[in-house]
């Protein structure tokens, strides 16, 4: 082992890690140094001096020097004084220099009490402004619905344009002017471009950058009530805190889990929120049925129990779980239903590719990709997915791959798009021109001289290059990574991607790691399609039973179906079918209108559970808040009825009193999910026989609540014993493990810099390991098929009629819109754009139409005709014969998979009369 | 004897003292028909006062109910549309309070500010809990001057950037000049 090179601070010596700066020695040690404009992910630029310390020659040397520590190598033998007087000294006329123009805001500034220039300023011992002259001032910009400008109170330190610009390649956020004039913002006034500017609010050592969500209802870090969960917005699984205060959710800040999201969240992750304090969330349980006063819990369970029963005895009962429910609450529906009758919930093609996917890892040695993984690939192809728009951070980490490994990226999703600055080759494919693309580099890489014919043919002109030097450099790369997407629908596409991954696998000498990485949309995806495990039927088949009178009872668990079935007339006459529909859900949906019985569950942040990531990592959440209104956590109404039922096996379920029994339960009952009950201490876990609070010691106001309906406060906390929190601020105030870290805070560090003190080296991993667990690892053995049968699936063929007019219809993931409960939060709701259809300019020539006009149209798939009214927009890198429609929206979800369609435009009176009926 | 002698004396002196009290002046107040005069900064009933425009000085920074040893405090901060913050709610429970002060201390506005008035009892322990309107005086209290909104940097209706005390006029950021 190499000798680590020890530096003498203050006459101790320290072992520090080889390439190390000297600021990073010292806080690797935990010794306490100020500093502003370094950052782990973001590096030094040395440009506010504030981390100055003395450094000396050698041990005779008294005088020493004043380095800036940042920008100085940590060399073994060095000799350096952190509070050497003249350092101290140096450091704290910085702080001067820096306040003479900073304003007298924070009483009103967001950023107060969590601000690193407040706990700096303090570090410092600067106390007392001597500069008597005028305050520079500038004007603020308006940055859109997510960040709010307060130019004022800049420092200088340069974070907001290195992380904009430098590490995230976003372009519209600069530098302007010179001198102490510096100013950061757009050009122009506008809504930043860059799906990643809430980390500003983070990044922003001071209040420049902050949340405007938690703007509008301002609430003091102190005061924030949070704890440890998951973000629920794509199936990335990145850590979050979320943190609510009276009852409502307040914002969301991103957890440090070096593994997965780094230091990072996605605009969509950290300002999706707000859907929690939505008025469509439903309060209490709801039947059609009764006209009276709403059934309260107890009543409702026993008859639903009942009717569950009856139909679990005649054989009709069927559940529906879902992708955005926990684990546990799908295990319990499973076992209420029995598993040959649980749908996992996806979408048909949805579930097929899912299912492929994890046939796939479970049998092969090719590693499922982290994202810490993406951010050093050597070469990357992505395969008929939008990395941007379907798995925001996923693109943060490939810009990291592009920027620093060098890495060749190949896209080819339908349109450019962000990476497309980084793509080495960047063809825009329909998902079945994606999936021969793949198919090409398949046969090219076993060794065939040229690509069969059949592929070549279906492929643009240009893509031949393409395929050669992608398949080059895939031989060539030490860690090749590829990346496949769900919002395409395509099972040829992921069907590629694996084989490409496979004969990667098959072809490599040892020193090769493949990586492969589906993009999913949804936080449990591949949890529920693991518990499912193909046992189970899809939803057409489900469908399909009810129509046939099989199935006359169904439970569905926060799922709303119409946005998974492509046919919504027929899923509504089908529902209407059922002798009783029950739904479980956090908001009111299409399906819980038609519901007979609506039970209002608990929304991710009120609840505890697992999710399994598309990593196949599984984490814990744990709740942050008590459940709004009546409502429930989803696990805990299915696990009331599986008892009330009293079927077999259901006198067990009694003892599952807190979400770590039923982990533990399905820890041991299915194999893949070992483990599963270990990846987070349990609700029973004490530190010195106490809780972790969820509230700071500084937490305030909790005798003048305004719940307090007398002064006699004899409303109690909810009871918990789902985790080791507690809704306190009483309990352990050391440090527990990290996982159960509820906020970042350190003597000295208000910050969310405080997070450097609960890593084992500054940017490095958590101490005590990250949380969560992978539960797919890559085997020993190579047994995954070696591509015998490389089927695409192709797209049906297309439809006779003039061909001006036949096009084929393409999903298009929105970062902004396409998520279920994101697209609910206001924020958000401002961002995304209005249903449209993306066309190529020439093909909106041809059809006589022109861009951001809204248009009557008729599309005809197959024998279906269907008339809707949407905004045309033109995209030049579409290919000609696509038109593209947005995923995830209301207003196209008749329509699944890519197909071909023919395409009309109507009159404008029939538009008119398309927008009434609109919804 | 002696002893004797010592103790009825000792006692007649103690009865002197008592005896001589009738002639002095009553310190007893015959409360509440007569009251105690009050030292101007005696900590009383708390307050929330308006700045010389006549508007609320709180800007609900949470610096009070952060402070307050007994939590008694608690508010929720909102914004005009033109950027000045101030409390959509603002609450107190007087029945917690130890009128310690450390709100008026902590406060960087000066809006909150403890009065001489200390006749808090209620026969209904619920009424102790002050709402906003009930705590919002239409005086500016002690320091009669202070307007926050003019020394700090945010602009507010009718103060835009560069307009508060002790500051330049706004940067033009396409100008090189010196």
């Amino acid at each position: 082992m190499q000798k680590m090179p020890k530096v003498t601070i203050d006459n101790e010596t320290y072992d520090v890690a080889e390439g190390r700066n000297l600021l990073e020695a010292i806080l690797d040690n935990r010794l306490e140094l100020p500093y502003f404009c370094w950052h782990p992910e973001l590096g030094s630029v040395g440009s506010c001096r504030l981390c100055a310390v003395k450094q000396y020659r050698d041990d005779d040397d008294q005088q020493g020097r004043l380095v800036t520590s940042c920008m100085t190598p940590a060399t073994d033998g060095a000799r350096i004084s952190i509070c050497d007087p003249e350092a101290a000294e140096f450091r704290r006329s910085v702080i001067e220099w820096l306040m003479i123009n900073h304003p007298h805001d924070c009483p009103v500034c967001d950023e107060g009490g969590e601000c690193h220039l407040q706990d700096m300023t303090v570090m410092t011992g600067h106390a007392h402004r001597r500069y008597r002259g005028r305050k520079r001032t500038f004007k603020n910009q308006n940055l859109g619905p997510f960040i709010h400008h307060e130019m004022n109170r800049c420092i200088q330190c340069y974070r907001c344009v290195r992380f904009y610009r430098e590490y995230s390649a976003g372009e519209d956020l600069g530098v302007f002017a010179s001198k102490n004039h510096v100013y950061f913002g757009r050009f122009e006034e506008g809504a930043l471009e860059l799906p990643f500017a809430g980390n500003l609010a983070e990044v922003c050592p001071t209040g420049v950058f902050t949340d405007k969500t938690q703007h509008r209802h301002f609430t003091r870090k102190w005061d924030l009530q949070s704890a440890p969960s998951v973000c629920t917005h794509c199936g990335l699984g990145c850590n979050t805190l979320p943190a609510s205060r009276y009852g409502t959710l307040r914002r969301v800040t991103s957890r440090y889990n070096s593994e997965v999201n780094g230091y990072w969240l996605c605009d969509r992750g950290r300002f999706g929120y707000e859907y929690v304090n939505g008025a469509d969330r439903l309060l209490a349980p709801a039947s059609v049925a009764d006209n009276g006063p709403p059934p309260s819990w107890d009543a409702s369970a026993a008859t639903i129990a009942g009717v569950l029963g009856e139909a679990r005895a005649r054989g009709t009962l069927a559940g529906v779980g879902s992708p955005r429910a926990s684990l546990e609450a799908n295990f319990v529906l499973r076992e209420i239903v029995g598993a040959d009758r649980f749908s996992p919930g996806l979408a048909e093609e949805e579930h097929r590719i899912v299912t492929r996917y994890l046939e796939f890892l479970e049998s092969t040695s090719v590693r499922c990709a982290s994202l810490r993984d993406a951010n050093s690939v050597d070469t990357a192809l992505v395969l008929g997915a939008d990395v941007t728009n379907e798995a925001p951070l996923l693109d943060l980490a490939l810009t990291q791959a592009c920027r620093n490994a060098a890495c060749r990226l190949t896209l080819t999703g339908l349109r450019r798009g962000r990476l497309s600055k980084f793509a080495a080759d960047d063809l825009c494919l329909d998902p079945d021109q994606a999936a021969f693309f793949g198919a090409a580099i398949v046969a090219t890489l076993r060794g065939a001289p040229e690509p069969p014919e059949a592929l070549r043919d279906s492929l643009p002109p240009g893509a031949h290059e393409c395929i050669s030097e992608t398949t080059a450099a895939l031989s060539a790369a030490r860690r090749p990574l590829i990346v496949a997407g769900t919002s395409a629908r395509h099972r040829g596409v992921l069907e590629a991607a694996i084989q490409v991954a496979q004969s990667l696998e098959s072809t490599s000498d040892g020193g090769k790691q493949p990586l492969v990485s589906l993009a999913l949309p949804e936080p449990n995806t591949l949890g529920v399609t693991m518990l499912d495990g193909g046992e189970g039927p899809g939803l057409e088949d489900l469908l399909a039973a009810v129509e046939s009178g099989r199935i006359s009872t169904l439970i569905v668990c926060e799922n709303d179906l119409f946005r998974r079935c492509s046919d919504p007339e027929r899923l509504a006459s089908a529902l209407a079918k059922l002798e009783a529909l029950i739904v479980l859900d956090q908001m009111e949906t299409a399906t819980t209108a038609r519901a007979r019985w609506a039970l209002p569950v608990a929304a991710v942040t009120e609840s505890s559970g697992t999710f399994v990531s598309g990593e196949g990592r599984a984490q814990r959440f744990f709740q942050v808040k008590a459940p709004i209104g009546e409502s429930r956590a989803c696990w805990r109404v299915l696990r009331d009825l599986f008892v009330e039922g009293r079927q077999e096996g259901s006198e067990l379920a009694r003892e599952w009193t807190a979400t770590h029994h039923v982990s533990t339960v399905l820890a041991s009952a299915h194999t893949s999910f070992g483990g599963i009950d270990e990846i987070a201490p349990p609700g029973d876990f004490r530190l010195l026989g106490q809780r972790i609070p969820r509230l700071s010691v500084r937490s305030s106001g909790r005798n003048a609540m305004p719940d307090m309906v007398s002064v006699r406060q004899d409303v109690q906390p909810p009871e918990d014993d789902d985790t080791p929190f507690a809704f306190s601020m009483e309990g352990y105030q050391g440090r527990g493990p990290t996982s159960l870290l509820p906020r970042y805070w350190s003597p000295g560090w208000n910050s969310n810099e405080a997070i450097n003190q609960c890593q084992i080296e500054v940017g490095g991993p958590l101490h005590g390991g990250d949380p969560g667990r992978r539960l797919i690892e890559p085997g020993d053995g190579r047994t995954g098929s070696d591509g015998a049968g490389l089927q695409t699936v192709g797209v049906a063929a297309v439809p006779k009629g003039t061909l001006k007019a036949v096009l084929m219809l393409c999903g298009l993931s929105e970062i902004f819109g396409s998520e279920e409960t994101s697209r609910r939060a206001p924020a958000v709701a401002e961002s995304m754009p209005q249903a449209y259809v993306l066309l190529n300019p020439d093909t909106a020539v041809s059809l006589g139409v022109v861009g951001d006009c809204r248009y009557g149209l008729r599309l005809g798939i197959n024998d279906k005709v269907r008339e809707v009214s949407l905004t045309v927009r033109v995209d030049e890198t579409l290919p000609l014969h696509v038109a593209g429609l947005p995923a995830g929206y209301p207003e196209t979800s008749w329509w699944q998979a890519p197909c071909w369609a023919t395409v009309e435009i109507l009159g404008e009176d029939k538009q008119q009369e398309l927008e009434k009926e609109q919804p | 004897m002696r002893s004797l002698l010592s103790g009825a004396i000792t006692l007649l002196k103690g009865l002197s003292v008592t005896f001589r009290h009738q002639f002095y002046r009553r310190a007893t107040y015959q409360y509440p028909e007569e009251r105690a005069p009050i030292a101007p900064r005696n900590r009383g009933r708390i307050v929330l006062t308006r700045d010389p425009d006549g508007q609320g000085r709180c800007v609900s920074c949470y610096l009070c109910a952060a402070v307050c040893p007994v939590d008694c405090i608690s508010m929720q901060a909102t914004e005009d549309e033109h950027g000045r913050r101030y409390p959509e709610w603002f609450r107190i429970n007087f029945s917690r309070c130890i009128y310690c002060g450390f709100c008026e201390e902590a406060c960087p506005t000066y809006a909150i500010q403890l009065t001489p008035d200390y006749e808090m009892g209620e026969y209904d322990r619920d009424h102790l809990l002050y709402e906003k309107e009930d705590l919002l005086i239409s005086g500016v209290g002690k320091q009669p001057e202070y307007n926050f909104y003019r020394h700090s940097g945010v602009s507010i209706g009718g103060k835009a950037k560069g307009e508060a005390d002790g500051e330049k006029e706004p940067v033009d950021v396409r100008s090189l000049l010196p």
